[in-house]
This record gives C-alpha cells, sequence and structure tokens, in this order.
C-alpha cells in the first residue's frame, strides 16, 4: 500500500491506534533510551497502516506518547504540506482525536522527517524524528553484533578515519546530512538525514528529542538541555553548511534554504525549508525578492550553477 | 479472603497516555515533580506507585515487592490489572519499595556493556517531594535544581560506571520524580 485512508478506519481503534501491549513496550523501552541518552534501544516494532519509509518508527513512537490534550505538528523535510506529512497529521487527527498544528511554537509534539524547525523549541515540546537508519557505524561495519561492542567499550576511532577521508578527498569534511554526533561525551549517535545546518539545535535543546526506526527496530533519545557536539577535528572543526543567499520569499538570512524550480523555463529559486517559518515571517512583513514584483524581468533573482545542492561550506 | 480489586484506570487507553507523559516527564527532566491520579490502590501502594504499575507492567515483566508492600492484597491487585510476574529484586525489572528499603544496589540489575537499558528502575516512597538542599544536575536539567531528597547514597552508592545503572522513581502520593542513572547529586 502507498498511502493511508485515514476515512477507511473506524472509531473503535485503541486511542492514538496501536494496542496497550505494544504501547508499553515501546514506552518501557523510551524511558531506558531517555535513561541512557544517545544510545540504541531494542524494540519489536508493530505493523503500521503505512509502508516502512513512511515513518513507521516514528509514528509508533508518538502513538505512544501523545495524550488527548497534545497538539501535534507534522512535516516533512521542513514542510507542513506534504503528502507525507498530510497522511501522518489524519491519521493522528483520526486515531487520537488530537488538535493539529503548523504552528511550530503552538504544537506540543512535532513528528518530523529530516528537518528540526528554525523556531527554537521550548520546554515541555517532544520532537519526534522518523529514523531510516539508527546505527552510525553501519557504513563501516554491517553486523550488529560488532557495531554494538563498539559502542560498549566506545571504539568510535574509524568513524573518524571516515570524515578524516573525506578532508583528505575533498579538502573538507564532506557529510551534510545525517552528520554523526556525540552525546553527553559517551555515545556516537546518528541524528537521522537531517542537514548538518541543524546539528547544533540539537545541543542544549529545551525539549525532549526522541527517535524511532521502524524497519531497524530502535528507539533512541536527547533528553532535554544535552550536550550534544558533531564529530570534528582541532584542524577540521565543524561548520554548519550556509547558504550563499537569502530567501526569495521572506528574505531570511538565518534559515536552511531548498532549491525550487518555479516555471516550466526551469527558473530557480531559494526558499526557506521550513514552511511555517517562512510563512510567519510574510506575515510579519518580511518580503523576498520573488513576492515584491510580478514582472520576473524586475527580479534580482538569486543565480546558482550548482545544481541540487544549496550550500557552501564556510 | 477476597481482595478489592477496584480502583484501577477507568478508561485503560488514555489514562495510561496521561500517567506515561507523567512518568516521561519525570524522567526526562530530574527534579520536575509531575502528578498523575485518578487511582485508588489499596495500602501501601501510594497512587503515583500505582499508576506507574498500571502504565508500564504486563505480562512481559519481572517485578518485585520489598518490605511491607509485599502483601496478598497487593500482589492480587498488581496480578489483576497487570498481569505482570513476581520476582526477586536481583532479577526485577521494577522493584516496588520504602527509599530506607531499597537495598544494595549492585545486587539489582544494572544492564551489560552491550545493553545497558536491561536494568532495573526502582520506583520508591519519598516522604517529601519538593524544593530542598539536595542539588541535582546533567542531562534534563537547565544548570541544576535544588530537591529534598536528604541523603543521596542510597540511589547511588553500589551503581556501576555509566552507561550500566539502576534508573528510579521516587513518589509521594501522586506525585513523581525521576532520578535516571546520569543525574549527579550533591548535598549543599
Ligand atoms: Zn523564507
Amino acid at each position: 500500500m502507498t498511502s493511508i485512508n485515514p476515512n477507511s478506519m473506524t472509531d473503535d481503534y485503541n486511542f492514538a491506534y496501536l494496542d496497550e501491549q505494544t504501547k508499553r513496550m515501546i514506552r518501557r523501552g523510551l524511558l531506558k533510551a531517555i535513561a541512557i541518552p544517545g544510545y540504541q534501544v531494542p524494540f519489536a516494532s508493530r505493523e503500521m497502516p503505512m509502508p516502512y519509509g513512511w515513518g513507521t518508527g516514528g509514528v509508533q513512537v508518538t502513538s505512544a506518547c501523545l495524550t488527548p490534550d497534545d497538539t501535534i505538528k507534522v512535516i516533512d523535510q521542513g514542510a507542513d504540506d506534504t503528502t507525507n506529512a498530510v497522511s501522518i497529521r489524519q491519521f493522528f487527527e483520526k486515531t487520537a482525536l488530537v488538535n493539529t498544528t503548523t504552528d511550530t511554537e503552538a504544537a506540543s509534539l512535532i513528528q518530523t522527517r529530516h528537518r528540526i524547525p528554525e523556531h527554537d523549541l521550548s520546554e515541555g515540546q517532544i520532537l519526534v524524528y522518523q529514523v531510516p537508519i539508527p546505527e552510525p557505524l553501519r557504513f563501516l561495519e554491517p553486523r550488529e553484533r560488532e557495531t554494538r561492542k563498539m559502542h560498549a567499550l566506545s571504539e568510535y576511532g574509524l568513524m573518524h578515519v571516515k570524515l578524516y577521508e573525506d578532508i583528505a578527498h575533498h579538502g573538507h569534511i564532506a557529510t551534510s546530512y545525517a552528520y554523526p554526533v556525540k552525546v553527553e561525551e559517551r555515545y556516537v549517535m546518528d541524528p537521522s538525514p537531517i542537514p548538518k545546518f541543524d546539528n547544533p539545535k540539537m545541543a542544549n535543546c529545551p525539549a525532549l528529542q526522541l527517535f524511532g526506526a521502524g524497519r531497524e527496530q530502535r528507539l533512541y533519545a536527547i533528553p532535554p538541555y544535552c550536550n550534544v557536539v558533531s564529530l570534528d577535528f582541532e584542524d577540521y572543526p565543524f561548520t554548519r553548511l550556509k547558504a550563499d543567499t537569502i530567501c526569495a520569499l521572506c528574505a531570511a538570512n538565518d534559515s536552511y534554504l531548498d532549491e525550487v524550480i518555479i516555471d516550466d523555463s526551469g527558473t530557480r529559486m531559494y526558499v526557506c525549508s521550513d514552511t511555517h517559518y517562512c510563512e510567519d515571517r510574510q506575515s510579519k512583513g518580511h518580503t523576498g525578492t520573488a513576492n515584491s514584483l510580478d514582472d520576473p524581468d524586475n527580479v534580482d533573482r538569486p543565480i546558482s550553477n550548482k545544481g541540487g545542492d544549496n550550500a557552501a561550506s564556510v | 479472603m477476597t481482595h478489592d480489586l477496584g480502583g484501577g484506570f477507568n478508561n485503560t487507553s488514555k489514562d495510561a497516555a496521561y500517567a506515561f507523559r507523567a512518568i516521561m516527564d519525570a524522567l526526562a527532566r530530574p527534579g520536575y515533580i509531575a502528578a498523575l491520579g485518578g487511582l485508588s490502590p489499596p495500602d501501601p501502594l501510594s497512587i503515583a506507585q500505582a499508576g506507574i504499575a498500571l502504565t508500564l507492567f504486563d505480562h512481559e515483566t519481572h517485578i518485585a515487592l520489598k518490605g511491607r508492600y509485599g502483601t496478598d492484597a497487593v500482589r492480587a491487585w498488581l496480578s489483576f490489572h497487570t498481569g505482570t510476574y513476581f520476582t526477586v529484586p536481583e532479577k526485577a525489572d521494577f522493584i516496588i519499595c520504602d527509599h530506607d528499603n531499597i537495598g544494595p544496589l549492585d545486587q539489582l540489575r544494572q544492564g551489560s556493556d552491550e545493553y545497558p537499558d536491561q536494568s532495573a528502575t526502582v520506583i520508591t516512597a519519598y516522604p517529601r517531594l519538593s524544593d530542598g538542599a539536595c542539588r541535582l544536575t546533567g542531562p534534563g536539567i537547565n544548570d541544576e535544581v535544588m530537591v529534598s531528597i536528604a541523603d543521596p547514597s542510597p540511589f547511588r552508592d553500589g551503581q556501576r560506571s555509566f552507561p550500566l545503572g539502576v534508573d528510579f522513581i521516587l513518589t509521594h502520593d501522586a506525585h513523581l520524580m525521576g532520578l535516571p542513572r546520569t543525574t549527579q547529586m550533591e548535598m549543599c
């Protein structure tokens, strides 16, 4: 199946869909994940009415955490209105009867795929990440037994070697998504495929961050106000990727930008990946080049020849 | 003899959802005092201890009742509402006890190097949960928080070094406070 049809569900589903026994198992796992920041807790993932890759791990974590009083926001690559985000939002509207919002600050729980919102998160909020591959060492070592041993012994030298090979090949660390972090000076953790631009937002964050990987059956967590450090080297310190332009819609110079094609002739522009942040700024009167004039010839449009990569290392 | 088995959740799914959120808040933010309600457990179980039990225990858990909690009435109530198994503290996933009866931590499950999550959680009664002279620092805490713990040693002596360890939930009536293995404690 390729989509969720919430209208096909009846009202006698359990609150937030999952059965109580599964929720208890996930809840026990989440408490241990919180007690051991960055450590991957195994859990027995359940079949969900959506395919893997649609965030089944995140959906199960959200389901185990929701109360009827929650207001949830669901984003996919920063946007509230993609098919994936809309489907998951409708799923919880239907099965948990919770309120939904696109407003980051109004949400008590945010489920996300591949972004951290631009607005600062606050105490009491929960950010649930959908995780495809939870093991940061997997590409170095395919065997679970071995990666578990490496975590047990804090054997993270190979990870540093891989990042250093980047430097040898590219002159800088080329890894720009799922950039590994170390949590509370102990566990190396995969932050899910967020851009490394978002990595610093994980550190000392007032919100509780929970991670769920459905296919790989892992839960992990970063409690509020945690020490989270992106791996780097003294001579090659971590750098956040910073776009070399500003948002064409709201003129933000501090947000992560997506390159989008806006007409049939392939004209491109850069806009905030976080759609709520962008709309919020526009509603407060911030205006970019693209929406100030109707005549495209009068628009001082940012130009790039870098293809899909909108960011430059600084 | 028959036991009163009432006083559980009215709406299992929703009541457990609220209770879990209180428990998770407590463990994610050590020093923060959360509350849950709506239960009438048999003595000497507190409302918070009962809420934690009904939210987390089932036929996949093994629990130990220490001291005055080891009564037929408590066992019958927990069996009826959760289906949990009973065992000795050394083998238990959860231990219900008083704060002065936790016993040596090195005899409880503290997990393994590969699986530190396979460790015990102690749900203990505490005489008072409020501001106090014990300073907590660590994950979940913005700088520091002061709580009414009179003596940290029962919670820390015998803990193996992180990531191994035992986690605690302190309870008083309907209130609860988390004390995970990561929390540093210091008397001021
Ligand atoms: Zn914008």
